[in-house]
């Protein structure tokens, strides 16, 4: 996510919807991946990002630069994503029985494949989909916020309020996972 | 370091270059010389790693923006409204703003239910019982008004025996 300049935020918590709008350019695609790789899902995701950006606009007021915009938009950004995903998986759960929710979050994206148009690419964002299929998604958040936005373990740990070796078991099992997945196990 | 702690390090902080340098430098003179680890490391990165390099950052769709925009403006009170609602917005965004608590309202009005509740039940059952020695109070006063009459009716005597004696 570039940086956004003070004067821009300033002029945003004071209501300036163009302002915001700035905001929401330099922001909204962070927000947005995020939100796609942990709600697996294209339409859930838009809808999470729409819900970061209004509570950003309505708690921006609030905002008073003890942290970083970045800091403070990675955390909201992350709660509503684990929170949303959580509240839907648990409907999923009571709707479909003992189906696994991480595969039903895998496969219910069909109309999502449909728009990729790159063969490659498509094959690309199905393995990713598949792979982030077999994390739980404590440990999605931290690796999405890990390789997507590059973020260090100690803004990881301030994003989602856990301690810095909570982000290390979480990549960890992560990696694991994945490594696990496509190979049929890591040698130990 | 044994190969069991460095593969530890190799899928966390060697991978995400977060190892101090001491300890970079250790992991490194490591993976010279220990083919086994370096495989790790490899297949590591190709299954971990890659498969988030080989994709793109997808933008959201224009609409996202126009719905946000939305959705802000129809909550903004506009300056044609009433001077009273304007302050009741101004008011009701600067002290209100806390989300209304729904489970404990919830909790608190359950709780005054069920107290109600239980403080009709024995009012009830008091209701009946008070029906019930009315119904019985009234039936012993018809036992007792019949019985007066009885009592009364001396003029009336029914029987010989009666006769005989009163």
């Amino acid at each position: 996510m570039v940086d956004i300049p003070r004067e821009v935020i300033e002029l945003a918590k004071a209501g300036d919807l163009e302002a915001f709008e700035k905001i929401y350019k330099a922001a909204s695609g962070f927000v947005y991946n995020v939100a796609l790789r942990i709600m697996n899902n294209r339409q859930e995701a838009e809808e999470v990002t729409q819900d970061v950006f209004l509570k950003v606009y309505r708690n921006l007021r609030d905002f008073e630069f003890r942290s970083s915009l970045k800091t403070w938009m990675y955390r909201i950004t992350a709660n509503t994503a684990l929170n949303a995903y959580k509240r839907i998986s648990k409907v999923r759960n009571r709707t479909q029985g003992l189906e696994s929710v991480e595969n039903t979050a895998v496969f219910s994206d069909q109309a999502d494949k449909d728009i990729i148009k790159h063969d490659e690419q498509k094959t690309n964002e199905e393995a990713l989909t598949l792979l982030l299929g077999r994390l739980n998604a404590d440990q999605r958040a931290c690796i999405v916020l890990r390789e997507i936005e590059g973020l260090r373990y100690e803004e990881i740990a301030r994003a989602l309020k856990i301690n810095i070796n909570t982000v290390r078991s979480r990549l960890k099992r992560a990696r694991e996972a994945m490594a696990a997945f496509s190979q049929g196990g890591l040698e130990k | 370091m044994n190969c069991e702690r460095i593969k530890e390090v190799l899928i966390t902080d060697f991978m995400d270059n977060e190892c101090p340098d001491a300890l970079q430098e250790e992991v490194v003179a490591h993976l010279k010389a220990c083919g086994d680890c370096r495989r790790f490391d490899e297949l590591l990165r190709q299954k971990a790693r890659q498969p988030f390099g080989a994709i793109k950052a997808v933008n959201p769709p224009e609409e996202i923006w126009q719905r946000i925009k939305g959705s802000i403006e129809g909550s903004q009170m506009p300056q044609s409204a009433p001077a009273w609602k304007r302050v009741f917005e101004l008011l009701r965004r600067n002290f209100l703003r806390e989300r209304v608590p729904v489970f404990g309202l919830a909790t608190v009005m359950a709780a005054i239910l069920v107290t109600f509740l239980a403080a009709q039940a024995p009012l009830s059952r008091k209701r009946l019982v008070k029906e019930s020695l009315q119904e019985k109070s009234e039936y012993m006063l018809s036992l007792h008004h019949s019985l007066n009459q009885d009592m009364n009716g001396d003029a009336d005597f029914e029987s010989t025996i009666e006769h005989y004696f009163f």
